[in-house]
C-alpha cells in the first residue's frame, strides 16, 4: 500500500497570497471612491484600464515563458500593480499613458526580472517614473480641480471617457491643472500662504478634496494593519521622517510647503500604506523597514522641496528599493541563542 | 504550586487548531497483542544495539534481546514472551525510508514476565532514598530508557552532564503539537509516576528544583500533577508550571526560554545553563525502571485523524505494527491516503503502514484530505515577512529560502540556518504555501556535504605534501640504485645466465586475486558502515535536539566515505593487475624472452611497485586499516621487480650489442612509462568530469523548472541533483589526486 509521503509540516494556516493581494486591492476602494466623488470618473476609468492592461501583459508574458497562465494570474499581484498605477496616475491622463506605464511595469519591471517576487523595484513605480520622465506635460497637467469646488457639472462619465480616449482637450482645459503640491511650490514665491490657500485648488482647509482622498487611503492602510497584512514600521517611519523634515526645514509656510500639505496631498498616504509597503521590493527585517521607510520620507521631502518634480513618491521608493537588500543584510535580528545579531552577508565568526 | 514562576515569552510562534479533543476524551486503552512484534535495533540516537538472541530462541517479557554498543546506545527488551522468529532487515519508521536490522518476535500469548524487581530491593537497601547515583544511572541504561519526546537520545547519556553543575530540571509536558495527546493522557493517568521520575532525576542531577511545563490547554493533567505533588510531599522542589498554549512551546529551547528566560547558546547544550530537559513520558518510564525494574517495552501512542473512527490513546507494546494499531482504531483509508508518525507540524509521513511502533512514536495521525488538505503548488515568495514573524528562533525564513533556492549556502549559514529547529511555523503561515522547511533541510544537507568535502580536501593536501616529500626521497634513492646497478652490470658482463623470467608473471595472478578479494571485503564492510552512519545522521537531523551530534556523525561519515573511495581505487587497480597478469603470461608475439619484452615487464612491474607504494603511503597517512595488506602487496611487488630486473639484465648480458647504453637509459624510461600510464587516466577522468558537470547543470535546470511550476517532483529532483553533485565531487576529488601524480 503506497501512502502519500510529503515533507512536514502537513498542515497549513489560512494565509493565501491571492487573498492577501485581494485584501490590499479592497483596501484601496475607499480612496478610489473618494477620488471619483471629488475628481470625476477619470481615475476609475484609468484604474480599470490599468488593471486590464496589467492582466493582459502578465498573461502574455506568462504564455511566452510557457508558464501556467491562470495559476499565476490568480495570485492577484498583477491586479494590484495595475490598480496602484491607475490610482497614482493623473485622473485625466490620456489612455496611452496608462497603457504604456502599466505594460512597462509588468513586462519590464516585473517579468523580465523573473516574475513575481523577483523584481528588485516596485513595478508600479517603475512604470510611473517612465511616463513621468517621458511625458512630463501630460503627467503634470492632467490633474483635476475638485468638481465639488468648481461647481462644474462636466464631471460626467462620457466626458471623462472622451478626454482620456479622444484627447478632447477643449473640454478638459476647463478643469484640469497642476496638483496642489505643484501649485504651492511655484506660487509661494509670489503669494503668501493665505492668498494661495484661497485658490480653487486649495479652497481653504480640508476643502480641496485631495485631503479626503489621502484620509481615505490612510483608513484603508489602517485596515491592512489591523488585518496584519502590513506592519506599522514602513508607514510610520516614512510619515514621521517626512513630518520631521517638514517641521525642521520648512516651518515657514510662506516659504515652504506646510506639513499638512505634505501629509495630506499628492500620493503621500497611497505611497506610505500601499506603495512603500510592497513587500517584494521593500526591506523585510523590522529594523530594516524602519530605515527603509525613513529613507523614503526624507527623499520625498528633499525631492518635493528642491527637486524638479512636484511629487516624488515614485523616485523616493525606487531609490530606496536599491538600498533594500543592503539594509536587510545589515539589520538581521538577533537569532535565538546568539549574543548579538549577524551583520552583512559574509560568513563571519560565530556570534 | 508553591513558587511563583516568572514566565517569559518566546518570539514568534503560531496557534494552529489544536484538534486534541478528538483523542483525549477517553482513557488510555491497552492495545492487543499483534501476531508479530518488530523491534529495530536502532530506536535511539547513537550506535544500534547488538542482538544477543538467535532465531528460534524463546524469550520472556522484559528479557534483554540486544545489548548496547558503545556509550551512546541503548539495549532492547522483549515486549512480550514468545519466540524469536527472525533477525533481519525490515523497513523502519524513518524519514529516509531505510531498512535496518530488526528482531522479530512471535508472541506466545502468555505475556510471561522475566523476573524483575525494584532497584531498592535488588540492592537490599533499607532506605530507598539513598540509592547511589551510579546505580540509578546503570538501571536507567539497562532498562533501555531513551527520550520519548524527541529523537530518542539515550537518557542515561543525557544525564551525564560532565563538568556542568545542574540546578534546574525541566520536565516537558507542553505537548504543543496539534492532535497529539499522549503526554496529556499520561500525565492524567500516571501523574504519580511522573513525579516519582522527577524525584529520581533530581537525585541523579543533584538539582535543586524541577519545573514541569504544561500548556494551559491541559487543565486535567495539571490538576492530576498537582495532586500527585501533594501525595509525594514534593511541593518544595517540584513546580507544575502552566504555560500559555502556543506552538512550539514544547521545543526544548523554547520551553527553557519560557520557564527560565535563558537561551541555549547556539550550538550549545542546555546543561551549559545548568538545565536538563526531559520529557514527562521519559520521567514516568524512569520511575517504572527504578521502582519496579520494568524496562521500556511499551509506550502511549495517540491514534487520531478523521480517517480513523475510534480516536484515542493506546498503551502499545514497542514493535507493534502501525497497521495493527490502525485497525484497532477502525482505520478507513481515505483518498490521498496519508499516515503521519508524530504530529502535523513536525511528524513524517510513513511510506507504508507495515512499520513498527518505536520508542519515540507518540502519535499516528491519519487525516483525510478535507481535514488537512495537501498543499497547493507553491507560489512565488512575496517577501511578506509573515514567516519571520512566526519564527521562534528569530531567523529570517524568507532570506534563508532565497539563499537556499539560489544555492548560496554560505549566505544561508551566515543567516543562522543551523539555528532553525525545523518547527514548520514559517511554512504554516506562508501565504504562498512554499515548503520552506523542505528547502532548509536541503540546504543543511548540502552544507554538511560541503563541509565534509572541505575536510577531505584538507586531507588530500596533507597527503599531497607527504607524497612530494616521498618522491624527492625516492628520486635520490633511485639515482643511487641506478649507479650501483650500472656498476653491477659492468661486473656481471662476463657471467652469462638464463633466468626463469616468465615464471614471475603467472605467480602474480593468484596473488592479485587474493588481494582483490580482501579489498572487496573491506569495501563491503566500509559501505555497510556508511549506510549505518547515514541513518544515524538522518535520525540526528530529524531531531533538533540532537543537532549537536550531527557534526560528529558527519565527520565519521566523511572518513568512511573517503576510505571507500580509496578502496574502490585499490580494487580497480587490483582488478587491472589481475587482468593484465594472465594477459602478460599468455602467448605473445615475438620472443617472450627478448630483452625488449623483459625490459617492458620490468618497467611495468616497477611502475606497479610505485603505485603500490603510493597507495601504502596514502593509507598510512589516513591511518586506514588496509595498511598491512598494502604493505604485504608492496613487498611482493618488490620481489617481482627484482625478479624481472634480473631476468632483463641476464638477457641483456647475453645480447652484447645492447650493453650498458640501455641500462643507463632504464632509469629515465622508467619514469616516462609512469607518466604515460597516468595520462590516459587523467584524460578519461577529465572527460568524465566534464560530462558530470553537464549532468549537474541539466539536473539543476530541471529542478528550477519544476520549482517554478510548483510541480510535485521537486523533492525527487532535488534528491537527483544531490546525487549528481555527489558524483561530481567524487570525480573532482579523483581528478585532483590524479592530477598531482
Ligand atoms: S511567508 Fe512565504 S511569501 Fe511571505 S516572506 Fe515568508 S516565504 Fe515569502
Ligand atoms: S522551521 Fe526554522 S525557519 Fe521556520 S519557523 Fe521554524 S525555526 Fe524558524
Amino acid at each position: 500500500m503506497a501512502l502519500l509521503t510529503l515533507s512536514s509540516p502537513h498542515t497549513h494556516g489560512p494565509n493565501r497570497t491571492s487573498r492577501i493581494m485581494l485584501t490590499v486591492a479592497l483596501a484601496t476602494l475607499p480612496g478610489l471612491a473618494v477620488m471619483t466623488w471629488f475628481f470625476g470618473f477619470g481615475s476609475l476609468i484609468n484604474t480599470v484600464l490599468a488593471i486590464i492592461t496589467a492582466l493582459a501583459s502578465e498573461a502574455l508574458v506568462l504564455k511566452l515563458r510557457k508558464y501556467p497562465v491562470s495559476f499565476f494570474l490568480k495570485d492577484n499581484t498583477a491586479l494590484v500593480t495595475g490598480l496602484l498605477l491607475g490610482l497614482a496616475l493623473p485622473p485625466l491622463a490620456p489612455w496611452w499613458i496608462t497603457v504604456l506605464a502599466t505594460s512597462f511595469a509588468i513586462i519590464f519591471a516585473k517579468q523580465i526580472y523573473g516574475g513575481m517576487g523577483n523584481n528588485p523595484f516596485n513595478p508600479a513605480m517603475v512604470g510611473y517614473a517612465l511616463v513621468l520622465i517621458s511625458f512630463p506635460v501630460q503627467m503634470t497637467t492632467n490633474w483635476v480641480t475638485s468638481f465639488q469646488v468648481s461647481g462644474s457639472d462636466v464631471a460626467g462619465f462620457t466626458d471623462a471617457l472622451s478626454i482620456i480616449f479622444a484627447g478632447a482637450s477643449s473640454t478638459a482645459d476647463a478643469f484640469t491643472g497642476a496638483t496642489p503640491l505643484d501649485q504651492y511650490k511655484y506660487l509661494i514665491s509670489k503669494e503668501t500662504s493665505d492668498e494661495l490657500l484661497q485658490r480653487n485648488t486649495f479652497n481653504g482647509w480640508l476643502n480641496g478634496g485631495w485631503e479626503w482622498v489621502n484620509l481615505a487611503f490612510l483608513a484603508g492602510g489602517l485596515f491592512l494593519m489591523v488585518r496584519r497584512i502590513i506592519t506599522w514600521h514602513i508607514p510610520v517611519s516614512m510619515l514621521a521622517a517626512l513630518g520631521i523634515c517638514s517641521l525642521i526645514l520648512g516651518w515657514d509656510e510662506d516659504l515652504y510647503t506646510p506639513l499638512s500639505l505634505h501629509l495630506l496631498s499628492g500620493a503621500t498616504m497611497l505611497g506610505a500604506f500601499f506603495i512603500a509597503t510592497d513587500p517584494v521590493s521593500a526591506s523585510t527585517t523590522p529594523t530594516g523597514k524602519l530605515i527603509y521607510g525613513a529613507g523614503i520620507g526624507i527623499l520625498l521631502y528633499v525631492i518635493r522641496t528642491w527637486g524638479a518634480y512636484p511629487d516624488a513618491v515614485a523616485f523616493a521608493v525606487l531609490l530606496m528599493n536599491f538600498a533594500a537588500p543592503f539594509i536587510d543584510a545589515y539589520t538581521q535580528p538577533r537569532s535565538y541563542g546568539h549574543s548579538k545579531p549577524k551583520r552583512g552577508l559574509k560568513p563571519g565568526e560565530k556570534s | 504550586m508553591t513558587h511563583l514562576i516568572q514566565l517569559h515569552e518566546f518570539d514568534g510562534g503560531i496557534h494552529p487548531p489544536e484538534n486534541k479533543r478528538q483523542s483525549n476524551s477517553r482513557p488510555i486503552r491497552k492495545a492487543s497483542l499483534p501476531s508479530e512484534l518488530v523491534l529495530p535495533l536502532h530506536q535511539h540516537i547513537g550506535a544500534p544495539a547488538n542482538p544477543v538472541v538467535a532465531v528460534g530462541d524463546t524469550v520472556l517479557k522484559g528479557q534483554v534481546i540486544a545489548e548496547p554498543e558503545g556509550f551512546v546506545s541503548a539495549p532492547l527488551h522483549a515486549p512480550t514472551s514468545g519466540k524469536i522468529s527472525a533477525i533481519e532487515a525490515r523497513q523502519v519508521p524513518h524519514a529516509s525510508g531505510l531498512s535496518e536490522t530488526c528482531i522479530v518476535i512471535e508472541p506466545d500469548g502468555e505475556d510471561t514476565w522475566i523476573e524483575h524487581q525494584g532497584l531498592c530491593d535488588a540492592l537490599g537497601l533499607d532506605h530507598c532514598d539513598d540509592i547511589p547515583v551510579d546505580k540509578l544511572l546503570e538501571r536507567i541504561r539497562d532498562c533501555g530508557i531513551a527520550g520519548m519526546g524527541g529523537a530518542g537520545f539515550p537518557t542515561a547519556v543525557k544525564l551525564h552532564t560532565g563538568k556542568h553543575k545542574i540546578d534546574t530540571l525541566i520536565l516537558n509536558g507542553a505537548e504543543c503539537e496539534p492532535y497529539i495527546t499522549a503526554d496529556d493522557m499520561l500525565m492524567r493517568e500516571h501523574a504519580s509516576e511522573v513525579i516519582r521520575g522527577a524525584q529520581i532525576l533530581l537525585q541523579i542531577l543533584g538539582a535543586e528544583r524541577c519545573l514541569i511545563g504544561v500548556e494551559d490547554n491541559k487543565p486535567e493533567a495539571i490538576a492530576a500533577l498537582d495532586d500527585a505533588l501533594v501525595q509525594h510531599n514534593e511541593e518544595h522542589h517540584i513546580d507544575v508550571v502552566t504555560i500559555p498554549t502556543k506552538y512550539p512551546s514544547g521545543g526544548e529551547k523554547q520551553l527553557i526560554q519560557i520557564l527560565t528566560g535563558k537561551e541555549v547558546p547556539s550550538g550549545g547544550i542546555p546543561a551549559s545553563l545548568g538545565i536538563v530537559c526531559q520529557n514527562v513520558g521519559t520521567a514516568a518510564a524512569i520511575a517504572d525502571a527504578v521502582d519496579f525494574g520494568r524496562p521500556l517495552i511499551s509506550r502511549i501512542t495517540t491514534v487520531t485523524g478523521d480517517a480513523v473512527r475510534d480516536k484515542g490513546n493506546w498503551e502499545v507494546l514497542l514493535g507493534t505494527p502501525v497497521s495493527h494499531l490502525l485497525s484497532l482504531s477502525g482505520y478507513r483509508p481515505a483518498k490521498r491516503e496519508r499516515v503521519v508518525m508524530g504530529g502535523p507540524m513536525m511528524g513524517f509521513a510513513l511510506p507504508t503502514t507495515e512499520l513498527p511502533v518505536v520508542k519515540t512514536t507518540n502519535c499516528l495521525l491519519a487525516p483525510t484530505e478535507k481535514e488537512l488538505p495537501t498543499n497547493n503548488p507553491a507560489m512565488a515568495c512575496i517577501r511578506c515577512g509573515l514567516c519571520a514573524e512566526a519564527c521562534p528562533a528569530d531567523l529570517l525564513p524568507q532570506q534563508l529560502y532565497w539563499f537556499s533556492k539560489a544555492q548560496e549556502f554560505d549566505k544561508a549559514e551566515q543567516h543562522n540556518l543551523f539555528d532553525c529547529i525545523e518547527c514548520g511555523a514559517c511554512s504554516y503561515v506562508c501565504p504562498s504555501e512554499i515548503p520552506l522547511v523542505q528547502y532548509y533541510r536541503f540546504s543543511k544537507g548540502a552544507i554538511r556535504e560541503e563541509r565534509a568535502a572541505a575536510e577531505k580536501a584538507e586531507q588530500a593536501r596533507i597527503r599531497y605534501e607527504a607524497r612530494i616529500d616521498r618522491q624527492e626521497r625516492e628520486k635520490a634513492e633511485k639515482e643511487a640504485k641506478r649507479k650501483a646497478r650500472a656498476e653491477a652490470a659492468a661486473k656481471a658482463q662476463s657471467v652469462k645466465k638464463e633466468a626463469p623470467a616468465a615464471k614471475a608473471v603467472p605467480a602474480a595472478e593468484p596473488a592479485a586475486n587474493a588481494d582483490l578479494e580482501k579489498l572487496q571485503k573491506q569495501l563491503a564492510a566500509a559501505q555497510a558502515a556508511v549506510a549505518k552512519t547515514k541513518e544515524k545522521l538522518e535520525a540526528a537531523r530529524e531531531d533538533p535536539e540532537k543537532a549537536d551530534k550531527i557534526p560528529a556523525f558527519e565527520s565519521a561519515l566523511a572518513k568512511t566515505q573517503d576510505k571507500i573511495k580509496t578502496l574502490a581505487k585499490d580494487i580497480a587497480a587490483a582488478k587491472k593487475a589481475a587482468k593484465s597478469a594472465p594477459a602478460a603470461a599468455g602467448p605473445d608475439k615475438g620472443d617472450p624472452n627478448s630483452p625488449e619484452r623483459l625490459q617492458k615487464k620490468w618497467e611495468t612491474a616497477a611502475a606497479r611497485l610505485e603505485t603500490a607504494r603510493k597507495r601504502l603511503a596514502d593509507a598510512e597517512v589516513d591511518g586506514a586499516d588496509t595498511v598491512d595488506a598494502l604493505r604485504a602487496g608492496v613487498e611482493k611487488q618488490e620481489a617481482r621487480v627484482a625478479e624481472a630486473k634480473s631476468a632483463y639484465e641476464a638477457s641483456l648480458n647475453s645480447d652484447a650489442s645492447l650493453k650498458t647504453a640501455v641500462s643507463n637509459n632504464a632509469g629515465t624510461d622508467n619514469t616516462s612509462a609512469e607518466t604515460v600510464a597516468a595520462k590516459p587516466d587523467a584524460e578519461q577522468l577529465q572527460k568524465k568530469l566534464l560530462a558530470q558537470k553537464d549532468r549537474v547543470e541539466k539536473a539543476k535546470e530541471r529542478l528550477e523548472m519544476a520549482r517554478a511550476e510548483g510541480l510535485d517532483s521537486v523533492e525527487a529532483l532535488e534528491k537527483a541533483l544531490n546525487k549528481q553533485l555527489d558524483k561530481l565531487a567524487a570525480f573532482e576529488a579523483q581528478a585532483s589526486t590524479t592530477g598531482e601524480v
